[in-house]
């Protein structure tokens, strides 16, 4: 019975230890007060009677929710009667403020000076107006670099914009320099454009040394040849006035002048001063919210220039987080319910097991912080063949050491959550840098055939959401599951809709329960190749694991059938998943000239391009990827509506303009490789490794260039 | 010393010759002795201010130290610290440890007693106060009352800031007053409890999750946790890339090895569950039942209080009701415990858990269950309350009953009536009379006592009974005493002795009952010295026993039963009245018997005592030696019989020890080997040398002596046996190894090598360890070979079997090694 | 007593466990290996503990050592090449209930495993860790281990090992929060069962060098110590383990040293002429890593979430 399907109509009944219940929706303004949902057991097993019975119930919780509903509009009403008052007196709005739609600013600075501090708070601030958000922080390659390096740019990009930010978009609008030297890596990189405005600490003109004083008045000179709007600005002077030593406490004044700028409101970015210095003393505090409130009067006196970025209510959200793809990583291990995350220190994946190491403890976790990569991954699957399912996190030279330790998860079938926040490569490569080059290592980087889990996260809200979907997936297969995220995602911060985390994500409690000696412990499922595990302490489930070929009751056997057998069903599982996804969505029309195929975190980057392109009259869609073993389903149908489909990602492939290079040695990037594998349709790929993000604006070039090329051709066919 | 003066000069203007006149007056003294109206009009009353010679020394209290006020030390989590220690020693101690050096804090240590006196003053029998603050305000106002120069007042200030970290946080200072010794009940079960409720809180949470676990890991495995609806949200927002009912039904092609739990243990662990889940926690730790008009109690969490006219029967109820709640909780603790760790058998537990009540609670259990005790007075008890009172104390309930007794009284007199026309009912000993209760008579004056009376009584989880005396004088409204020495005065006088009986001391009385804290407990009456100056003006000194009558001289009402002896008088009829008590027969008729007093001028003088009061005295002397004796006391019986044992015994080892050396003579005849022969030796020096007139020490070990003394003699015969075994079997050894084959299982490590060569010959044992099991199973080549490869050269071969095996002479070679 | 029934229904419920309870499949050694005897004594210090065979883990390598969980009645886990302490650890982390083996050899524990092997005894979890030690690499045929001694010809060194032999005791007695150090041989029953015994009764890491004769690849090495007891030396302590005169009387060498001095375990180690036998040293209050590592594990639900919500209000605008 325990096997039979629920059929027919269910409407507000679920089932819970055979007893049926009904369970009604909370709205989500009135799931503080109410929790997720409300529930009434109908203290029957009979479907039928819980049918008839539900109706009465049904009203009964609706009732309730009315009643929280009553109360919660005549609370907010005198709220909202402040809310009028504020809109009366609308709040610091400069005259004349410009209206735009986003807006891209940077702060850089010497490191230590406090640049990514003052970019953090204007992200919040204006993340909590409304606005949607994207920073991304610029870290310089070594810990303390001399001052006034070109190479020490240390500083935040800071990306608002009226919609969702997915990304951190093209050239900045405009960039705050505390010196002109750190501002020549940037536009090294490309960051700015012509008609940039530049906000410069103007002290150096008067330096003491003349070396400095004849520095800063070229790259005047240079900067205006750009094209680059200088704005000579005394910020250390007018610090002085307030504090003796400015190199701590100029970022505060920055932030007042940019709150001005871009008409954000003050009192919450004083607030979030506040929360900076919470253990520090008020003295300390007030000196800061003084900085702030000299930068803001500096800038409404002597700028004539202001922009503001409207919000639009339908981005706006409930309740938010404002945190990175590895905090997110980390507190998603927490909503799994994982207790046990086994590391060791690897850029740029570590900061995920500093936030753990931080508030683990909150959900009875721990960190392990292991001897080695592989002693890491070994730890994890101690635990998880102990019955608590771990997990590891770690970035590709990690994984390449692991991958032993991998087949063995996949050959003993050990639930495992591996995350990879991936960097630049082979080998130590661009440790704090972005990459896509651990797809194929990921899917096929172990001795024999270890098919296992891959799936990557495209968002820093999928960094969150995807652990919990890992560890349950790792359970349901009996197998590892890898997660792909990369230094994109890891760095870039983003205010995301808070999760409203349920114990159903959690891990169910160890079962101790006695083991039925009739089922062995690998009980493979003859379609499914499913079964499920004894965990040490359950009566009569004794086995021994191990890593040689196996039977179903996990005796060595090196016999054929054996052998071929357990291959068989390991294979198995991932078809059995794959028969249980959805297709991926197609972002824009089902046909057109041209696909865009890409995976993980380049996500934002291609829409947007997609949109700008689609918006001058394109016929270009794009499809990302999230499951890459197994595939998601559907893909060949959906290219097949397609002249052209490439994919696009941040990882190497051979430019087939360059010496050598012709179709049929050209090397693939890794998901056109399998995509060409798996369609064995003529897919093409654009990809590159810059060591940062892909912009919008390149790859809308792109697009239009593949578009031209297509131009006549036929649909790609097979 | 006692500046007490006996002047001699005339106070009686009596006419006609000395004689005449002293018979006249010892006449008329020995009248008032014997009731005769006209004699008590013609003599003097004891002047009000008189009072007992030996405790005109404690007329001013306030210059005297005593053990009040208490520093109430709060619980610190152990049930061994100390409750409460004299404020005054504990705070010099306190100082002494932080200021070790005789200089160091000098002017504090000075001025500790100025601190004491004002703890002493403020606090008059008031409620317990918060020592940190008391202290404070005390330590200010010394510094005003000291007015020190600077210097020295920031020092002395630091000091006393130091002093005042040493106080715990919530202790407290209690004075002398009526309600002490509810304060210190309450006190007592404060540290009994401490924690006790929180580790319960813990252990409720504890098994609530275990339970909760259980079921979910049950849901966990159920068919709903693969229906759709649950496998959708509990893959989390990624679910939006699933078919939510193809993964439900891909997942439910698992087969389940986890075995489902059974209906009747599943409904089990709900009900326990929800029993826990349901229990508040509550902060009353003891309910007082009595007639509380005015319970003038502060308002404290842990104390709740309930009025009733009949408060033993009420509290027998009150407990009841609260155990029943309890028991509710207990069982499902228990069967939580037992479901959690799978070790809950219908069979064995169910009936158990059937009939779960109070009786059935572990000691721990029962120290939970929150106190119970009734404050009646003891008039109530010897009368109205009687029968309610007695069923209390028989019923097994672990209620305490708290009573306060006047010593002088006695408690089943009519009101009004005069406590000496009636023997006294002694409420301990109807106490006694019930055996199984723990009775506790002890004294607010003696904090130790009174405490260890209340924790005995705690800790048994037995019925309890506290006649506690106060020394509070209702009647008159200014005493002559501080309280506190009026109640030490019950305890000196045998009018009011101390006596703890715990019936979990054993099964004798001698066991069960403390006669601690009665001062002198093997006298009659205590003696002590009393020093005063002569009319000559020598200082002299005389021993004065502190009897029942020198106490009631504390209680005006009873000054009736006293009259002054004129100043000067002389007479042999006068005796002190502990002499007097002891006169024989003839002579008590002429005799008078006095007790000495002083009086505000300091004078030593004598009262006459009533043939009433001594009775009274009588009695309670009568009563004092019944109590010494239970208690094991000055037990004639005893002696009596340890000087007979003691002969007895002298006689038995005598005879004893001649039966051994004959013994041993023959022994030593019979004996060859020299081991033997010199155990022997040893043997007799032992009892030669043995010291008997050690053996004769107190009876009990004297008890054991016959017994003992043969098993002595025996063993080393033993001995002698033992060592001269050896020999012969290791020579019987050597002939047999010789010949059989045998294996030193022991040293066998298990390399299964002589297995390897003859599965028939060698086996293992259930130490998995070899043994020869045939060693006819196959030819004598076998065991050599096994003998030759064996890791542990634990196989010796020994001699063939079979003379007609090919090679023999070859084999037996190779096996010599191993033989 | 006092109408008090005995409280007695606590009782945890009688299962009694014989030595078949703790044997699995038939052993494949070779017979006359040193690692039947090691297996008989597992079985015979489990049995002796009556732990429940369900709540027993054997944990190993690679190699003949490490084939032991097979042989096992319990859960085992027989994983990688010299991966075996990370996994006990793993398993030990979250479930202190469980009493964990680890089997494992010279090769697997002193060479591809040697940085494990340190850091797993300075975690020094409750672990009993019995390396078999037969001087070479078996399963594999007779390549030469970190323990062969010189001269010793194998198919990796025809000519005999190159270089000294690495001395287990002297590394792992400079490993600090070391608990649990001993050494036996595999051929005296008695000596080895007591010391297998201490050492799983020890809370903490226990390492036990077991001296195991390879008769088919290296038998020499176990017979030169056989035919000469002289180069052993039996370490007598009332700290110690302790053994009946008869076991003492096959070792005329012996010593008496007190466990708890780690400078004379040292010097004992480093001494080269004999091989020092039962337990060098003992330390049972080094800190436990597994004591900190099972924290929260008795967090229900509720608390879990509500920590969660914690967690996210520290971000939340």
């Amino acid at each position: 019975m325990s096997n039979s399907q629920i059929t027919g109509d269910t409407k507000y009944l679920f089932r819970r230890d055979k007893m049926w219940w009904v369970k009604i929706a909370v709205p989500k303004p009135l799931r503080g007060a109410l929790g997720h949902d409300l529930r009434k057991s109908l203290h029957t097993h009979d479907l039928e009677e819980a049918r008839e019975a539900r109706w009465a119930v049904a009203d009964e919780l609706r009732a309730i929710i009315e009643n929280a509903h009553k109360e919660q509009v005549s609370k907010s009403a005198d709220q909202d009667s402040k809310m009028a008052e504020i809109e009366v007196a609308p709040p610091v709005k400069t005259a004349g403020a410009q209206q735009v739609s986003e807006y891209i600013v940077e702060i850089v600075s010497d490191s230590g000076e406090g640049a990514q501090k003052c970019g953090q708070v204007l992200g919040l601030v204006s993340g909590n107006m409304g606005n949607g958000v994207w920073t991304v922080e610029i870290i310089p390659a070594e810990i303390q670099p001399p001052a006034r390096e070109r190479q020490g740019a240390s500083g935040i990009r800071v990306r608002m914009g009226s919609k969702e930010v997915t990304n951190m978009g093209n050239e900045a609008n405009m960039a705050v320099a505390f010196n002109e030297q750190v501002l020549y890596s940037r536009i090294g990189n490309g960051a700015y454009k012509k008609g940039t405005v530049v906000l410069l600490e103007n002290m150096w003109a008067e330096d003491p040394d003349e070396k400095i004083r004849n520095q800063y008045k070229d790259a005047l000179a240079d900067f205006s040849a750009q094209g680059l709007i200088v704005h000579e600005l005394p910020i250390q002077k007018e610090c002085l006035k307030l504090v003796p030593d400015p190199r701590k406490g100029k970022n505060m004044f920055v932030l007042g002048m940019l709150c001005r700028i871009f008409s954000r409101d003050t009192d919450t970015a004083k607030n979030e001063i506040a929360k900076i210095f919470k253990k520090k003393s008020e003295k300390v505090i007030k000196i800061n919210h003084d900085l702030f409130d000299a930068g803001y009067a500096f800038a409404r006196e002597n700028l004539d220039f202001a922009f503001e970025i409207p919000t639009s209510e339908e981005y706006r959200m409930e309740s938010a987080v404002v945190i990175n793809g590895n905090t997110a990583a980390g507190l998603g291990v927490m909503a799994a319910g994982i207790e046990l995350v086994a590391m060791y220190p690897i850029t740029p994946a570590t900061s995920a097991s500093h936030y753990l190491a931080e508030d683990f403890h909150l959900t009875g976790g721990f960190v392990h912080q292991a001897e080695d990569e592989i002693a890491a991954i070994g730890f994890a699957i101690g635990a998880s063949y102990a019955g608590k399912t771990a997990c590891t996190i770690t970035s590709g030279p990690g994984l390449a050491l692991k991958t032993e330790m991998i087949g063995l998860a996949v050959m003993a079938e050990v639930p495992l959550v591996i995350i990879n926040v991936q960097r630049g490569g082979p080998s130590t490569g661009l440790p704090t840098k972005v990459e896509q080059g651990d797809l194929l290592a990921s899917l096929y980087g172990a001795a024999g055939d270890a098919p296992k889990i891959v799936i990557a996260a495209t968002t820093i809200s999928e960094c969150f959401h995807f652990v919990v979907m890992a560890r349950k997936l790792a359970e349901s297969f009996r197998t590892p599951v890898i997660m792909l995220t990369d230094a994109n995602l890891a760095t870039g911060v983003q205010p995301i809709a808070r999760p409203e985390v349920t114990d159903e994500w959690f891990a169910p409690p160890l079962d101790q329960s006695a083991w039925d000696k009739e089922v062995s412990p690998y009980n493979w499922d003859e379609t499914s190749g499913l079964s499920e595990r004894p965990i040490p302490g359950m009566r009569g489930g004794e086995y021994i694991l191990t890593g040689l070929a196996h039977n179903r009751n996990s005796k060595i056997a090196y016999d054929s059938a054996s052998n071929q057998e357990g291959m068989n069903m390991r294979s198995r599982k991932l078809a059995a998943l794959a028969a249980t996804l959805k297709p991926p969505e197609i972002h824009g029309d089902p046909t057109g000239d041209l696909l865009i195929v890409g995976w993980g975190s380049t996500l934002g980057a291609i829409e947007e391009a997609v949109d700008m392109a689609r918006a001058q009259g394109q016929k270009v869609s794009s499809v990302q990827l999230r499951f890459l073993s197994p595939l998601e389903p559907g893909l060949k149908k959906i290219f097949s509506g397609f002249k052209k489909v490439m994919t696009i990602e941040i990882n190497y492939s051979d430019d087939l303009d360059s010496p050598l290079i012709t179709e049929e040695n050209r090397r693939y990037s890794q998901l056109a490789l399998v995509l060409r594998a798996h369609t064995l349709m003529d897919i093409d790929c654009w990809s590159m490794v810059p060591g940062h993000p892909l912009q919008p604006g390149t790859i809308g070039k792109v697009i239009e260039a593949n578009l031209t090329e297509t131009e006549g051709a036929a649909a790609c066919s097979v | 010393m006692n500046s007490v003066s006996d002047r001699k000069h005339d106070a009686l203007d009596t006419a006609g010759s000395e004689g005449d006149a002293d018979a006249s007056v010892i006449d008329l003294l020995r009248r008032f002795h014997y009731g005769e109206p006209a004699a008590a009009a013609h003599t003097t009353l004891p002047a009000n201010a008189v009072l007992p010679a030996l405790l005109n020394a404690y007329r001013d209290a306030s210059a005297i130290r005593y053990q009040y006020p208490l520093y109430l030390i709060p619980p610190d989590g152990t049930t061994m610290s100390a409750l409460a220690r004299p404020a005054g020693e504990y705070l010099s101690d306190a100082l002494e440890a932080l200021a070790p050096d005789a200089d160091d804090a000098r002017i504090l240590k000075d001025n500790l007693p100025w601190i004491e006196r004002y703890l002493r003053q403020t606090l008059d029998d008031s409620d317990p106060v918060d020592a940190l603050e008391l202290l404070s305000t005390a330590a200010a106002a010394m510094q005003k009352q000291l007015d020190l120069d600077a210097a020295s007042r920031e020092k002395l200030d630091a000091n006393l800031e130091r002093l005042k970290d040493t106080l715990a946080e919530g202790g407290q200072f209690l004075g002398y007053g009526p309600r002490v010794s509810l304060h210190l009940m309450l006190h007592a079960i404060r540290h009994r409890h401490c924690q006790s409720r929180e580790q319960l809180r813990q252990q409720i949470d504890k098994n609530i999750h275990g339970l909760q676990s259980l079921l979910d890991v049950e849901k966990a495995k159920s068919a709903d946790a693969n229906e759709p609806g649950s496998v959708k949200t509990s893959v989390g927002s990624g679910s939006r890339h699933f078919d939510a009912g193809a993964l439900s039904g891909m997942l439910e092609h698992r087969a389940h090895g986890s075995v489902e739990m059974p209906a009747e243990r599943r409904l089990r662990i709900e009900r326990a569950l929800k029993e826990l889940q349901a229990w508040q926690d509550f902060p009353v730790l003891v309910r007082f039942v009595g007639q509380l008009q005015d319970p003038s109690f502060r308002k404290l969490p842990e104390l709740a209080l309930i009025n009733s006219d009949d408060p033993c029967t009420t509290a027998a109820e009150v407990f009841a009701r609260d155990a029943a709640d309890f028991a509710k909780l207990f069982a499902a603790l228990r069967v939580a415990a037992l479901d959690i760790d799978g070790n809950y058998s219908p069979a064995i537990h169910d009936s158990w858990f059937a009939s779960f009540d109070w009786q059935a609670f572990s000691n721990e259990e029962m120290q939970l269950v929150t106190r119970v005790v009734a404050l009646v007075s003891a008039d109530y008890l010897a009368c109205d309350g009687l029968p309610s009172f007695s069923r209390l104390l028989g019923s097994r309930l672990p209620v305490h009953v708290m009573s306060w007794v006047r010593a002088y009284d006695n408690p089943a007199a009519k009101p009004g009536e005069d406590p000496f026309d009636s023997y006294r009912f002694e409420l301990a000993n109807f106490g006694i009379g019930h055996r199984q209760v723990v009775v506790a008579q002890t004294s607010a004056a003696r904090h130790e006592d009174l405490l260890s009376g209340f924790l005995c009584a705690l800790d048994s989880n037995r019925a309890s009974l506290h006649l506690i005396n106060r020394g509070t004088q209702t009647k008159t409204k200014k005493p002559l005493l501080d309280a506190w020495f009026v109640a030490s005065a019950a305890l000196e006088s045998r009018a009011h002795p101390f006596i703890l009986v715990n019936p979990d001391g054993g099964d004798h009385a001698a066991q069960r009952i403390s006669f601690a804290g009665n001062p002198q407990a093997d006298n009659d009456w205590p003696v002590e010295k009393l020093e005063y100056r002569s009319a000559a003006g020598e200082v002299t000194e005389m021993d004065l026993a502190f009897t029942f009558a020198d106490y009631a001289l504390l209680m005006p009402a009873l000054h009736e039963h006293f009259r002054m002896v004129p100043t000067g008088f002389e007479s042999t009829d006068l005796h002190p009245i502990d002499q007097y008590l002891k006169l024989d027969e003839e002579l008590i008729d002429h005799a008078v018997p006095f007790i000495w007093a002083i009086d505000e001028q300091d004078v030593l003088v004598r009262l006459v005592v009533s043939r009433a009061l001594v009775f009274a005295c009588r009695d309670r002397l009568n009563y004092w030696r019944s109590l010494q004796e239970l208690a094991g006391v000055q037990n004639f019986y005893v002696e009596e019989a340890i000087d007979r044992i003691i002969e007895e015994q002298r006689a038995a080892i005598e005879a004893e020890r001649e039966q051994l050396l004959q013994e041993h003579e023959e022994q030593l005849e019979s004996v060859r080997s020299e081991a033997a022969g010199e155990a022997m030796g040893q043997l007799v020096d032992v009892l030669m040398g043995a010291d008997l007139s050690g053996m004769v020490a107190g009876g009990s070990q004297l008890a054991t002596m016959p017994a003992a003394a043969p098993a002595q003699t025996e063993a080393p015969a033993d001995e002698a046996a033992a060592e001269a075994e050896p020999e012969v079997e290791e020579e019987a050894e050597e002939e047999l190894s010789f010949d059989e084959a045998w294996l030193d299982t022991a040293m066998c490590t298990t390399c299964d090598d002589c297995m390897g060569i003859n599965k028939m010959m060698f086996a293992y044992n259930d130490d998995k360890q070899a043994i020869i099991k045939d060693v006819k199973a196959g030819p004598y080549a076998d065991l050599v070979a096994a003998a030759e490869i064996c890791p542990a050269k634990c196989i010796h071969p020994g001699k063939p079997l079979d003379p007609n095996e090919p090679g023999l002479d070859d084999l037996i070679a190779r096996a010599a090694p191993f033989n | 007593m006092f109408g008090l029934k005995g409280d007695w229904s606590l009782e945890v419920k009688d299962r009694y466990f014989t030595l078949e309870d703790y044997c699995g499949a038939e052993p494949r050694w070779c017979t006359g290996c040193g690692d039947h005897g090691i297996l008989a004594a597992v079985h015979r210090v489990c049995r002796e503990s009556q732990i429940a065979p369900e709540k027993t883990v054997a944990v190993s390598g690679i190699g003949c050592s490490s084939r032991l969980p097979h042989y096992m009645n319990t859960y085992g886990f027989h994983g990688l090449h010299g991966r075996a302490l990370p996994v006990a650890c793993g398993v030990k982390s979250r479930r202190p209930d469980l009493d964990v083996w680890v089997a494992t050899g010279d090769g697997d524990c002193f060479s591809i495993g040697a940085g494990h092997w340190i850091h797993a005894l300075r975690y020094n979890m409750d672990i009993t860790l019995l390396v078999f030690d037969n001087g070479i690499y078996g399963l594999t045929k007779k390549q030469t281990s970190p323990t062969t001694p010189m001269n010793v010809p194998t198919n990796t060194h025809p000519s005999g090992a190159l270089l000294p032999p690495l001395n287990p005791l002297t590394v792992t007695l400079g490993v600090t929060n070391i608990s649990f150090v001993a050494q036996i041989v595999d051929w005296n029953a008695p000596l080895r069962h007591e010391v297998i015994k201490k050492a799983h009764e020890h809370k903490g890491t226990s390492f036990v060098r077991i001296i195991q004769r390879c008769p088919v690849y290296v038998e020499a090495i176990g017979k030169a110590l056989q035919d000469e007891p002289a180069r052993m030396q039996l370490l007598t302590h009332e700290k110690g383990v302790q053994v009946d005169d008869n076991v003492k009387r096959m070792f005329p060498n012996q010593a008496e040293h007190d466990p708890s001095d780690l400078a004379a375990a040292r010097a004992l180690a480093e001494d080269s002429t004999v091989l020092p036998l039962g337990i060098l040293y003992h330390n049972p209050d080094a800190p436990r890593y597994d004591m900190m590592s099972s924290v929260g594990l008795e967090m229900g639900v509720d608390e879990k979430l509500a920590g969660m919500n914690k967690a996210l209000d520290n971000f939340a605008i």
